[in-house]
């Protein structure tokens, strides 16, 4: 096998490996705090007979 | 003029009771299987009731028939409520339940009739598996245009797992089944060797991930947080999990390949990418269980809070001992044994079943139009028998694939076996008669399950239940663009 692949492979997992560390750091950025609350007591909604404003609109 | 949305709830209901049906006949086929391993006369030397010919249709039977139907209920349930919106394209999604009902029973039909491409997972032949590509391109088409038209800006991460489990199944089916037909019954795959064996376990691996993984992981992530009356314990927590896991389950396949013809460094890929997988399978199972801190009460007298944190139980069980069984050293003692098998049920009767029968009893009320399900002690006796009947059955499976795997590795000093292959399997058949025990317990739990929802749907069969209206959120002063009209 051509040595170029290995480089290819190295590349690749080192790519892999920052997109993983930013999707880390993305989701833990501060201004997310208020949708992502929302967000994890949106199932808690019952059929509407509870809804939760969510100020997360279009 | 202004009209009152509600959502479409009528082919929610329809997966709902296929799957309890199709649960019924799976485990039944399962149940029948088990019999005749433990008591080889019951295939009554009739073809089409052998072992090899049946144990597609239970595969199928459950895999695919119940659990597929309940996956597609409750993402049709979960996506109308969590984009408050109601489902787009209905008759299109009715198509899909039809489409979906008529392909497990001719995949179930044509496969012990010696129609099938003896690909494990991916038995039936060309027609029906274009058939499932129709219906479930079809299937992906509703849920990213009810997704499209949703209220609420954020996708919610359930519907992340839904969507994953769409696309990766059409892509993953639509690869693995490509085949030259050469009769209206008959074709052969375009691959062969070992790149045939790669690409089915590549397929078959990630029906597990995608299949039995993912789309259930969609369910935990809506129903557990609506159970528990929690919000979900870390919702960032939940995104990281997500991409780590659909990125690395992709390439843990080969670990079905040990020590065969494949390249060995692929099999290493396999062995690596396996032991990675732990950390976001723990982390789901951690952040369901975590969801249920405060509300650990409600276990004692809700049944489907039990199913769920069982599940979430076994999820973490079962991951661990699939990593555990990737080791190459490892998996020279357990390949080819019931350890595998054993493996297997922990995931699908203690992580899928239970996940999917939690979801059932929570969902099914609301679809139904009833305030609870129609019998609480019926959910607390299918709880009890459908958890003794699964601990039956792993437990004498791993007791057996030990034993298997000790038997077969044993040599006397002269380096001959110590051991037939019938002296294992005389040692293990009072095992294969427990796990048969197992079987009905399990079985039984789901006739239960199918006479409590039928009466829980008494007002659905007149039918005489007022849909549930869409809670359309007020618009934002200079909103734009402009929040969707409701449609009545």
């Amino acid at each position: 096998m051509n040595p170029i692949w290995g480089d290819i492979a190295g590349f690749f997992i080192i790519a892999m490996m920052l997109a993983f560390i930013g999707i880390w750091v993305w989701a833990w950025m501060p201004w997310h705090k208020r949708v992502f609350n929302d967000l994890a007591r949106l199932p808690m909604e019952d059929d509407g007979a509870n809804a939760i404003a969510t100020e997360d609109k279009p | 003029m202004s009209t009152i949305e509600t959502y479409d709830d009528k082919v929610v209901r329809l997966f709902l009771f296929a799957s309890a049906v199709w649960g019924i006949i799976g485990m039944l086929v399962g149940m029948y299987l088990a019999a005749e391993l433990a008591w080889p006369f019951w295939n009554l030397d009739v073809p089409f009731l052998t072992f090899s010919k049946l144990r597609p249709d239970h595969t199928f039977g459950v895999i695919f028939a119940f659990g597929g139907s309940a996956l597609m209920g409750t993402c049709y349930y979960v996506v109308q409520r969590t984009g408050h919106t109601r489902l787009a394209l209905p008759r299109l999604a009715e198509f899909t339940f039809w489409g979906w009902q008529l392909i497990c029973v001719l995949a179930m039909v044509t496969m012990p009739l010696g129609m099938t491409q003896s690909k494990e997972y991916a038995e039936p032949e060309w027609f029906v598996d274009i058939l499932i590509a129709i219906v479930w391109v079809s299937f992906g088409w509703v849920f990213f245009a009810t997704l499209a038209r949703r209220r609420i800006r954020h996708i919610y991460v359930a519907n992340w797992y839904y969507g994953a489990f769409i696309i990766a199944v059409g892509l993953l089916h639509i690869v693995n089944n490509i085949a030259i037909p050469v009769s209206m019954t008959k074709s052969y795959p375009v691959y062969s060797g070992a790149v045939d064996a790669m690409v089915q376990w590549w397929y078959g691996h990630n029906a597990v991930a995608f299949f039995l993984t993912a789309g259930f992981l969609g369910m935990m992530y809506y129903f557990v947080p609506r159970q528990a009356q929690q919000p979900l314990w870390s919702y960032r927590f939940s995104i990281v999990n997500f991409w780590a896991l659909i990125s690395v389950y992709m390439w843990a396949g080969s670990h079905h390949l040990m020590y065969t013809a494949l390249p060995d460094w692929v099999q290493s890929v396999g062995m690596a990418f396996s032991l990675v997988l732990l950390m976001p399978s723990w982390g789901s199972a951690a952040n369901g269980l975590f969801t249920f801190n405060g509300s650990w009460h409600r276990l004692k007298d809700d049944p489907a809070a039990k199913f769920m944190v069982m599940a979430l139980v076994f999820y973490a069980a079962a991951t661990f001992e699939g990593s555990l069984m990737a080791v190459k050293t490892v998996n020279s003692l357990s390949h080819y044994t019931d350890w595998t098998i054993a493996h297997v049920h922990s995931g699908s009767l203690g992580w899928v079943a239970m996940i999917t029968i939690g979801s059932l009893y929570a969902m099914a009320p609301r679809a139904l139009g009833r305030p609870e399900m129609y019998s609480r002690k019926g959910m607390e006796l299918h709880f009890w028998l459908h958890l003794i009947g699964t601990l039956f059955y792993v437990i004498a499976m791993w007791a057996a694939g030990v034993t298997e795997g000790m038997m077969w590795r044993a040599t006397n000093p002269d380096g001959a076996l110590t051991y037939s292959f019938l002296d294992s399997l005389i040692a293990i058949k009072p095992l294969y008669m427990f796990r048969w025990f197992g079987g009905v317990l399990i079985w039984l739990g789901m006739w239960v399950m199918a006479w409590n929802l039928w009466y829980t749907a008494a007002d659905a069969r007149k039918p005489i239940i007022s849909p549930i209206p869409v809670p359309i959120p007020e618009p934002d002063v200079h909103q734009s663009p402009a929040p969707l009209p409701a449609h009545g």
